[in-house]
């Protein structure tokens, strides 16, 4: 593995353990261990191993992920990849991101040639319907053996999630040119068109992909082999406990032209491992205006945010639907005075300045057997 | 006979919360007095099958405060301790108080019970309740259960923090407030949380490559 590939190695997992304390972040981690085959065009190995880390780490306006790859050869090579990026979002309205992403990345493949690469992408994120459209221009530099890579590309995907199905169509049109090392002139430039379309489906325990795509330029664009204009990759993986799945795998990949990774077909059989950790929300949830703060083991006051001054009263499970007069406790703060109550799920109403009692604004609705709607509130205790 | 075996000790388990320095009220006096009977024989019932019945008597309490005649809040007691009978079952049998009550209140809203089930083997050795009451409340804001309920499934599975799940109630509320339709407001808050969890780095010598 080279320098690079190491060192993205260990970025990606001093990257995991910095986002897993992080109260504001969550972080998801893989590791794969398998085997099976891995070849190019022109040579085709049995693996002795295949050891592979990906992890990912969101916050609210920022993405990053980083994955790195081994196999070991039985010929006693190996090949390698790894690359990493990072994704700042800025919000353009209600529904419509933006995006600027950073990325890299380094590898050697079965003929040792390594490569290594950086790329910038602008993105824009917007719904239309129930889909999610994703439009990306970017632009990279590669540094192949010899060769020096300008590429630029822009693309577009469409992804389309419904219950335990989910379904993505992507298109994207990449120009390059490679200019050699000693050589003060650029080359003719190429163009590749790439069209893929991808369905993933869950059912239980069991989870399935399957992604084809079809590459309008059959060369390669390194090495002498034919690329096949068609490539696929399919997927099966059970899970056999919590965060433990088995997974089969056979892709037959295009090279990448901005990495400089040359096309690989691979067959892959291992167990994959997963831990999320970092409960708290990537992007802050929205306050309820009505909690329930536990003061003891079943001793409760609720709280009310509301910038007004009028009289409020709350009822419900938690007072055998006795009114509960609030007191201000600060400004737009109200507050109930303690009351015993064990935990679990109240349904509430609440009355503002002796209006008609109503659902709480903010907190889950519940079903309605006598003709009054009521809400639910969550009491959790925290003592 | 059965129910007055049992009368003494529901009258301790079964009072509902009060103020601290209020006097402990006796449900009986506050419903119907033509339903105590009906209710007493349901919660002995229930108490023999080591149901919840602290939800019961809220129930009670909660029809005799809007003024509901005896028979439907005896109707609303009895149909709350079968479907409290149902949750236990479809969660596996084990539930605490909450997530049995919360599943009764998810199948009264027209969630099939094979769906709990799903939710607790989604989320093996963490409470059902937060996710319960989010599809509930989903189903009862309009959403398509079909649409609600794999979505809160998978969610369950993957979002371990409950107040980001609350969260996602509020923001659909919001979203149907705006006037999206409620299935629309729903696939609306999934995008973007999808968007906000975490990515995974490529897949190894695969062909994850996105624009």
């Amino acid at each position: 593995m080279s320098r690079t590939a190491a060192a993205l190695c260990l970025l990606a997992l001093s990257g995991a353990r910095g986002g897993i304390g992080a109260a504001a972040q969550e972080v998801v981690a893989e590791a794969e261990v398998g085997g099976g085959r891995l070849g190019t065009p022109d040579r085709d190995e049995p693996l002795l191993g295949l050891v592979a880390v990906r992890a990912g780490v969101a916050a609210s306006r920022w993405q990053a992920a980083a994955g790195a790859a081994v196999a070991l050869l039985e010929s006693g090579g190996s090949a390698s990849q790894a690359a990493g990026s990072a994704v700042g979002w800025m919000p353009l309205a209600s529904t419509r991101r933006f995006g600027l992403e950073l990325s890299g990345g380094a590898g050697s493949d079965l003929d040792r040639t390594a490569s290594t690469s950086l790329r910038a992408a602008l993105l824009l994120e917007q719904p239309v319907g129930g889909a999610t459209l994703r439009l990306a221009a970017s632009h990279a530099l590669g540094w192949l053996p010899e060769v020096r890579r300008r590429s630029s590309g822009l693309g577009l995907l469409l992804r389309l999630g419904a219950g335990e199905v989910a379904l993505d169509g992507g298109a994207r049109v990449l120009r390059y040119d490679d200019r050699p090392a000693l050589h003060p002139l650029a080359g003719d430039p190429r163009w590749v068109t790439d069209l893929s379309l991808g369905v993933r489906a869950r059912k239980g325990r069991g989870e399935a992909s399957i992604r084809g795509g079809w590459r309008a330029t059959g060369r390669v664009p390194t090495g002498d082999g034919t690329e096949s204009p068609l490539t696929g990759m399919i997927e099966a993986r059970w899970r056999l406990t919590e965060g433990v799945a088995l997974v089969l795998a056979a892709a037959s990949t295009p090279a990448d032209i901005e990495r400089g990774f040359a096309p690989v077909r691979s067959l892959r059989a291992g167990l994959r491992l997963a831990a999320t950790a970092g409960g708290a929300a990537a992007r802050p949830p929205t306050q309820a205006v009505l909690v329930a703060k536990p003061l003891g083991p079943r001793l409760w006051r609720i709280e009310l945010r509301a910038p007004h001054d009028r009289p409020v009263r709350v009822r419900g499970d938690m007072s055998g639907w006795r009114d509960l007069t609030l007191e201000r406790a600060g400004p737009g703060t109200w507050e109930t005075p303690a009351f015993e109550a064990p935990a679990g799920i109240w349904r509430v109403q609440v009355s503002i300045g002796g209006g008609a009692w109503a659902p709480v604004p903010g907190l889950p609705r519940g079903p309605d057997e006598f003709g009054g709607e009521a809400s639910v509130l969550v009491a959790e205790s925290g003592v | 006979m059965a129910s007055l075996r049992a009368a003494p000790t529901l009258l301790l388990a079964l009072a509902p919360a009060w103020p601290l320095s209020a006097q402990a009220p006796d449900w009986r006096a506050a419903v119907p007095a033509a339903a105590v009977p009906r209710l007493e024989r349901t919660l002995a019932a229930a108490e023999a099958e080591r149901l919840p019945t602290r939800p019961l008597v809220a129930k009670a309490l909660e029809g005799a405060n809007y003024g509901a005649p005896p028979d439907r809040i005896a109707l609303a007691v009895d149909g709350l301790a079968q479907r409290l009978r149902a949750a236990a079952e479809a969660l596996g049998g084990a539930g605490s108080e909450a997530e049995l009550a919360a599943g009764a209140d998810a199948l009264a809203a027209g969630v099939p019970p094979r769906v709990l089930g799903d939710l607790r083997r989604a989320r093996p050795g963490l409470p059902v309740t937060v996710p319960l009451v989010v599809l509930t409340d989903l189903v009862v804001r309009g959403v398509p259960v079909g649409t609600a309920a794999p979505a809160v499934v998978r969610l369950a599975g993957r979002v371990r923090d409950d107040p980001r799940l609350l969260a996602l109630g509020r923001e659909v509320e919001g979203g149907i407030a705006a006037g999206l339709p409620p299935g629309d407001a729903l696939r609306a808050e999934l995008d973007r949380l999808a968007a906000s969890l975490p990515p995974l780095g490529p897949a190894p010598f695969s062909t994850t490559q996105t624009p």
